[in-house]
């Protein structure tokens, strides 16, 4: 393959993987608990899909071939571990990369409408969200650092999701997207 | 809709706080129900987006939120910007990302029988000999070292090095790959910008450099006045090993220094004219460190003011995104400019692999 071949290769790769690394994160976010494995695991699949890149048929949706990559990665990890309970049956884990393909599309608008939903946010909800998504502390330190209890942490962080799953909902139905 | 408490359990397994029963009954949820399942799924997106979109937020926007609670001398010196104390999450990016820099700088001047003193007197020596208008091109190297990541594999994986032109608080950066070239800066307004490949392009003024830009200035880059100034005030210095005309200085932070972004540093000064060569600096995050940061000074040579311009990176065709462009597409590019800075490290790990 010329030189000139190999790039517009790698810029198609890297165009899919751009396009697809929030889901790819996401999938395995839901797979593995521990944020340094996952950190870990989505490494290795960027790795392996550089690796066999060659091997992907354009016809197909990337997404989905990289999910497929992505659980054989999850099971080799599992595997490494020993059984466990909190593992993903290979079932379970096929059926959550088919819902995030079929959500796929959407995640630009979802996107979009976020950084709108985020806006709105009293400073309160602000720093809750940097300290969790920004300074990356666990709940337990979040507390700690706002004076308050885990328990309440967790309510907060979770009536904030859900308000923000709500606001992004209403503004692509607003946007005649379902 | 799946009960409150399903989803309050969903949520907990998205952010690791489960225990095992917990996490188990979650499994059962997510076999049995696919509500559940597709819940879970638009969670976990909406915590990705999550990650990146708070991100894309001007810092003057989000402002001095968390520097109340979690103060630190570094920043206060650093002064608005840098004020918002944030770590940097690997996990972002390496990215995180992590992701995006600013200006180093080591330098400086004259002759002067520089061992003799103290290694304070001589950090505060080369501190008041400071050029801050001689250009200076260093190569920077970032290092995750965070005990997870101590595996040899996962430090070469994430090792990424680039080129760094300073001058003031002006820089360029440039890092390339076998095919993959990409340049961010600063140049003398303020004005922080990218282009990929010289075909895609941002900038943004200096009142709206979103807060991971800023982030990627505080990993990549330093500032050497304030590192200079900061290791005189919070922390306690004695000499290394002094060879080759070099003096090297190991800096341990003061315990009652207060939070920093910022742990041990080493720093190698060329005795005969206080010219800073070398700094090792380890950086810190929620009290431990995430990576070490490596600034080699490579060349001192007069530059081009173009050179810390957006426009002397750009093709003739570039298309560049600024505060009036489509809202959105610039906060996306954006993202895209940090995932592709981690590619570059993958591609490292390539390179080495062949």
């Amino acid at each position: 393959m010329s030189s000139e071949q190999e790039a517009l290769k790698r810029e198609r790769m890297t165009r899919h993987w751009l396009a697809a690394e929030r889901s790819v994160r996401a999938y395995i976010a839901g797979a593995v608990r521990s944020f340094a494995d996952r950190e870990d695991l989505l490494q290795q699949v960027a790795l392996t899909v550089a690796r066999r890149f060659d091997e992907y048929d354009e016809c197909r949706p990337f997404l989905g071939w990289v999910l497929w990559l992505a659980k054989s990665r999850i099971v080799d990890f599992y595997r490494a571990q020993g059984r466990q309970p909190q593992h993903l049956s290979e079932d379970l884990l096929q059926n959550f990369a088919e819902v995030l393909v079929h959500r796929h599309d959407l995640i630009p608008l979802r996107h979009e409408a976020l950084e709108d939903c985020l806006q709105q946010l009293p400073e309160r909800s602000r720093r809750l969200l940097h300290l969790k998504y920004q300074e990356g502390h666990c709940v337990d330190h979040i507390a700690e650092l706002l004076q308050s209890t885990p328990a309440s942490i967790r309510v907060a962080l979770f009536r904030l999701r859900e308000a923000l799953a709500g606001c992004i909902q209403r503004r692509m139905s607003a946007g005649g997207v379902e | 809709m799946i009960p409150n408490e399903q989803r309050q359990q969903i949520d907990r397994w998205l952010d690791g706080d489960l225990s095992e029963s917990e996490a188990e009954a979650v499994i059962c949820v997510l076999q049995e129900s696919s509500a559940a399942l597709q819940y879970f799924a638009d969670r976990a997106v909406l915590e990705q987006m999550l990650v990146g979109c708070l991100t894309c937020v001007p810092v003057s926007a989000r402002g001095q939120v968390i520097s109340a609670a979690v103060p630190g001398r570094l920043a206060e010196s650093a002064g608005g910007a840098a004020g918002w104390v944030r770590g940097w999450k690997l996990r972002t990016w390496v990215w995180a990302t992590s992701a995006v820099l600013c200006s180093v700088l080591l330098s400086v001047v004259w002759l002067l029988p520089a061992v003799a003193a103290g290694p304070s007197e001589l950090v505060r020596q080369t501190l008041a000999e400071y050029q801050p208008a001689m250009d200076r091109c260093y190569a920077v190297q970032v290092q995750p070292d965070v005990p997870q990541w101590r595996s040899a594999g996962r430090r070469r994986l994430l090792q990424s090095a680039s080129t760094l032109w300073v001058r003031d608080h002006s820089f360029v950066q440039e890092f390339r790959s076998q095919d993959q070239q990409l340049t961010w800066g600063r140049d003398a307004e303020g004005a922080v910008w990218f282009t990929i490949g010289g075909r895609s392009a941002a900038v943004f003024m200096a009142d709206e450099v979103p807060a991971v830009l800023q982030e990627v200035c505080d990993l990549r880059t330093l500032q050497l006045p304030t590192l200079l100034e900061t290791l005189l005030r919070d922390y306690d210095l004695k000499y290394g090993v002094q060879e080759g005309g070099l003096s090297t200085i190991l800096a341990r932070r003061r315990a009652a220094a207060g939070i920093s972004k910022y742990g041990a540093a080493e720093i190698r000064i060329e005795s005969a004219n206080r010219l800073v060569r070398h700094v090792l600096l380890e950086r810190i995050e929620a009290g431990r460190v995430v990576a070490l940061l490596d600034f080699s000074l490579q060349d001192v040579r007069p530059q081009p003011d173009g050179v810390y311009e957006l426009r002397t990176h750009l093709q003739t065709d570039a298309v560049v995104l600024d505060r009036g462009s489509r809202a959105g597409a610039r906060a996306e590019l954006l993202r895209n400019f940090l995932q592709l800075l981690r590619n570059v490290s993958v591609d490292l790990q390539r390179g080495q692999m062949r």
